[in-house]
């Protein structure tokens, strides 16, 4: 770095490099930037600071995008997926009742309850709407499973 | 499609111009400006002087090189680019990987 103040060509190309180094890994974006900023200063002690010797600096240095895409991208943060989403515990309870249900089929409310449950949180288009489905599923068998045995016994009787 | 001579460079610098970098400091470390003239004199190693210094802030990153910088008697302080031992090993490796490299090229292009 140098006390010397760049001339505003100079100073203009560093923002740009700055700006068209936006996407660049920001370690290798501070030290290019900070070691361009470097060569001019040393090539500009050299020639001269007018006009001339300031765009003869700049035609040597290339332009901003050639130098840009010299660098590496920055990494990008990991996109948040739907689908990489962390299963709510309360879809996995759902799907635990509905299995205890099948057990307790006999008392269809737990069925009732594991049916209603799901279709509830299915609705709200919240947590892992798989767990919630086969919840349901496994809900309605059981449900519809004592309602046939309550059936049978009255026909039965 | 023909390619015109600047695409085929394009393609022939990559993986080459790193090790072209870290030859520059095989005898002496050397500050950005020398070693942007030297590999960037007739534009064929280096599309423009300014495109070295990515490649510099990589090899850093990579432990290659190590920077320091030097008060200047005639000017701004330089940033300073000196090969690790690491550096030259690369270096080494590359060198004769090259020559091979180099010889298998010009015999199968010789008509």
């Amino acid at each position: 770095m140098t006390a010397t103040p760049f001339p505003p060509l100079v100073e203009a190309y560093l923002a740009d490099l700055d700006r068209a180094l936006s996407d660049a890994d920001p370690r290798e974006r501070a030290e290019t930037l900070a070691a361009v900023r470097e060569h001019a200063a040393e090539s500009l002690a050299r020639h001269g600071t007018d006009d001339d010797s300031a765009r003869r600096v700049l035609d040597e240095l290339g332009s901003v995008d050639t130098i840009a895409a010299e660098a590496t991208p920055a990494t990008p943060a990991p996109a948040p997926r739907p689908g990489a989403a962390p299963t709510p515990a309360a879809d996995v309870w759902l799907v635990v009742l509905a299995v205890v249900s099948l057990g307790l089929f006999v008392v269809p409310v737990v069925a009732a309850a594991a049916v209603v449950w799901a279709a509830v949180r299915l609705r709200s288009g919240a947590g892992n709407r798989t767990l919630q489905r086969v919840a349901l599923a496994i809900g309605g068998v059981s449900f519809v499973g004592a309602v046939a045995l309550f059936a049978s016994h009255v026909l039965a009787g | 499609m023909i390619p015109t001579p600047d695409m085929v460079l394009t393609q022939l610098r990559k993986g080459v111009v790193e090790y072209c970098v870290l030859a520059c400091l095989r005898t002496a470390p050397a500050y950005g400006l020398e070693l942007a003239e030297r590999l960037g004199a007739d534009r064929t190693l280096l599309t423009s002087e300014g495109t070295l210094y990515p490649l510099l802030s990589r090899l850093r990153q990579q432990g290659w090189v190590t920077t320091t910088q030097v008060a200047s008697a005639v000017g701004p302080p330089r940033r300073y680019y000196e090969l690790t031992t690491e550096g030259r090993a690369a270096l080494e490796t590359f060198t004769a990987t090259w020559a091979r490299f180099t010889a298998d090229v010009r015999t199968t292009l010789e008509p």
